[in-house]
């Protein structure tokens, strides 16, 4: 081996052009990629029965996670994607409520702290593209479990109670199913993806003594995966 | 230069060919002579039916994307450091030699194929190339239209580097050449389209006696893959290669991939024929960091030479500004072959980026970030020919190979030639105590810290010292047992004679050393 010896040199360049020729094996359209996800979306829809209805504009998703994706061929792909997703259902104050009492209340909301997993098969709809990502579709199922679900309830005390404001948390729900899972589509621009999702599992359990409608189980939003450079 | 009046690739693509296309097609976009293809755009369930015609050799369905290697009136206008800077971007290829020979690119054709010359109807420093009817045709290729003074300011910096001129200095080497400028860029709404507009500008060139092109586009991941990086992928490669035959050379920037994840050079400047120039930092002599590293995939030598990646170019309105890529650097090039061309109206392209490399101040010593160094135009003029390898510019070796008992070897500078570098780290300059007068200073500089950083994405003027020769560091490269290709290679800033120890390796190496203007290859 060759080693330079003389101490205390100035290498202004110092090159090994053979590594620069090693295969690359990372890459947005190479065998492997890998990407942190950022999501942000609405959750929308009718609850199964009109009893645990909710205010669409308010009620919204953030998602955190990783990806790792594999190139099967040119045209499909396929990946899995871990994540931290906070779910947070603004329940709407109607008449017909049951869930998760049938009490008007100024603000009534149903969160979650998931984390969850999910595998996807992406098909390339560019083909001939080089190490970016062209536009795709995926196909996704995820499974969740929320070991955290709280239920907040903020209403007006009338003058005179003592307070202004009444803010309660359940927490440990017995409803609550920790367990529950999506599946979904979405279509891809580059590292740009709008994604909409149907939850296929129910959120409660079922037993006598509380038979809560399901909370509505669509939900739409973007999606960002960076790539982690290797 | 002994090419016949006419070959194959002059021949149009049968028309019956082209007809029988149209009934699959939605349209047919072009139709090239030289690849003897035709670009169409087609329904998809029409693919196989078009594979199965008679003559069809195949089909490449393609998108792809570009990377654009992306003011002050008069000279008065400019500071000290700019006005260095402008001087600099010629005299450092010695273009003042061309000029006292009379050679300025009169009577050669160069065409401009980029993504636009916005105000080049208009900018001042472009006036005499006006004035002088020079620029003989132009095309939108985009627009389908003569206009191209719109788009992008890129083509008319790119341009100004080739004839521009400000007051009495000149910005390029060829300011007498006839000019073709085409755009077949759309900008940043990147389309397939473009590729197949390369290539008609290509021969639009060709049709107008171009000898000259220079291309400061290059398209890397967008498209490619760095393994298609080997002058056979790509359809711009392919033409490239094809316009060298046929007596026209094609100047490439190599691109502005250095300090990313790419690194390596673009297409079509990994064709094998195209003369691809990488950018040298004017304020510390080597390589930018920023400009793209070789070899080509298939590990043919590239950058072919370098020349100044920081310029002074004309922009969209009446003034001038600095900036920096390898899109810059390329056009220096380009006027510096149309002056070679001009003095030897007869020699084939391949001959002249031979020729060129030849020129280049660390030639015979090469490496993948300067090629064989800045083209000098003294060397042109004096008979290149005679410099063969091991033989010295200067008259005598400025370093000594020293092989001691233990198997070591040692290089030690010549006392005659040794001269301690001042300058720099790379992203840093030094002023020494010492050299402090050698500076001119101008308002608002301060000069009071010796060492100074800088980022080498931004133009640095406010330095006022540039290297207009060779920096005078040393150079070794080392190619394997063997091989015919670099292992590996360095640039060391020199600060003592004994500049280097290398240990006997098993198998041999090849080691190539070179400073200051002597090169020496052996086997140890």
């Amino acid at each position: 081996m060759c080693v330079p010896t003389v101490n205390a040199q100035d290498y202004l360049i110092h090159q090994f052009p053979k590594l620069d020729t090693i295969p690359k094996e990372y890459g947005p359209n190479l065998k492997n990629y890998e990407a942190m996800i950022y999501g942000l979306g609405a959750l929308f829809g009718n609850s199964d029965s009109s009893g645990s209805n909710i205010n669409p504009g308010k009620s919204f998703y953030v998602t955190y996670g990783a990806r790792y994706k594999n190139k099967v061929t040119k045209f499909l792909n396929t990946g899995f994607d871990f994540m931290f997703e906070y779910r947070n259902f603004n329940l709407a104050q109607t008449n017909k409520k049951v869930f998760a009492d049938t009490i008007i209340h100024k603000k009534e909301r149903y969160m979650q702290l998931t984390v969850g997993a999910g595998y996807f098969l992406r098909f390339n709809l560019t083909k001939r593209r080089g190490n970016h990502l062209g536009k795709y579709i995926d196909v996704y199922c995820n499974g969740y479990y929320s070991p955290i679900n709280r239920y907040y309830v903020y209403d007006k005390l009338p003058k005179g109670s003592g307070a202004r404001h009444e803010k309660l948390m359940y927490r440990k729900l017995e409803f609550a199913n920790p367990f529950w899972a999506q599946t979904g589509l979405r279509y891809g621009i580059s590292f740009f993806q709008f994604q909409a999702f149907y939850r296929f599992t129910n959120m409660f359990k079922k037993p006598d003594k509380f038979s809560f409608p399901e909370l509505p189980r669509f939900g739409a939003g973007i999606l960002i995966d960076l790539e982690v450079f290797n | 230069m002994g090419l016949p009046e006419a070959d194959t690739y002059d021949l149009p693509v049968d028309s019956n060919y082209v007809n029988a296309l149209k009934p699959y097609c939605d349209s047919i976009t072009y139709v090239s002579r030289w690849l003897n293809a035709a670009c169409i755009y087609f329904p998809q369930n029409n693919l196989l039916a078009i594979q199965n015609l008679p003559f069809v050799a195949g089909i490449e369905m393609s998108r792809y994307e570009t990377k654009i290697c992306t003011g002050t009136e008069n000279l008065s206008d400019l500071h000290h450091g700019q006005i260095n800077l402008l001087k600099g971007q010629t005299d450092r290829m010695k273009a003042s030699a061309f000029k006292k020979a009379n050679l300025t690119g009169k009577g050669v054709t160069v065409a401009i194929i980029d993504a636009g010359f916005t105000g080049y109807t208009k900018n001042s420093l472009l006036r005499s190339v006006r004035a002088n009817n020079q620029i003989k045709h132009t095309w939108d290729f985009v627009r389908k239209s003569p206009n191209v003074d719109h788009g992008s300011t890129h083509g008319t910096a790119v341009l100004s580097c080739i004839a521009g001129k400000i007051d009495s200095v000149y910005m390029g080497c060829a300011y007498d050449a006839d000019i073709l400028l085409y755009r077949t860029e759309k900008g940043f709404n990147e389309k397939f389209s473009e590729e197949e507009y390369w290539m008609a500008a290509v021969e639009m060139a060709d049709k107008h006696g171009a000898q000259i092109i220079n291309t400061s586009l290059g398209y890397n991941e967008r498209r490619y893959f760095q393994k298609d990086m080997d002058g056979k992928k790509s359809l711009l490669s392919r033409a490239a290669n094809i316009a060298s035959r046929k007596g026209i050379l094609v100047v490439c920037s190599a691109g502005n991939e250095g300090d990313i994840d790419w690194k390596i050079i673009c297409t079509p400047a990994d064709a094998d024929s195209a003369l691809t120039v990488g950018a040298i930092n004017p304020w510390t002599g080597i390589q930018a960091s920023w400009s793209s590293f070789g070899p080509s995939a298939d590990k043919r030598m590239k950058p072919n030479v370098a020349a100044y990646g920081y310029v002074m170019a004309a922009d969209a309105g009446d003034g001038i500004y600095e900036t920096l890529g390898t899109s810059f650097s390329s056009p220096l090039v380009a006027g510096f072959a149309a002056c070679v061309r001009q003095l030897n109206p007869g020699i084939t392209a391949y001959a002249l980026l031979k020729k060129i490399e030849l020129s280049a101040d660390l030639y015979p010593y090469y490496d993948y970030a300067h090629g064989y160094g800045v083209p000098q135009a003294d060397f042109i003029l004096n008979d290149t020919n005679k410099r063969v390898y091991d033989t010295a510019i200067f008259t005598k070796p400025t370093f000594e190979i020293v092989f001691d008992k233990d198997s070591i070897l040692q290089v030690i500078l010549s006392t005659d030639a040794y001269v301690p570098a001042f300058i720099p780290v790379r992203g840093y300059y030094t002023l020494p105590a010492d050299s402090m007068n050698q500076y001119t200073s101008y308002e608002g500089n301060d000069y009071k810290s010796s060492v100074h950083f800088y980022d080498e994405w931004l133009a640095s003027t406010e330095i006022s010292s540039l290297f207009t020769t060779e920096p005078g560091y040393f150079y070794y490269n080392i190619t394997l047992d063997g091989e015919d290709y670099l292992d590996e290679y360095c640039v060391i800033n020199v600060r003592q004679k004994e500049i280097l120890r290398l240990r006997k390796s098993f198998p041999q190496k090849t080691y190539t050393f070179h400073y200051r203007g002597y090169t020496k290859t052996i086997q140890f």
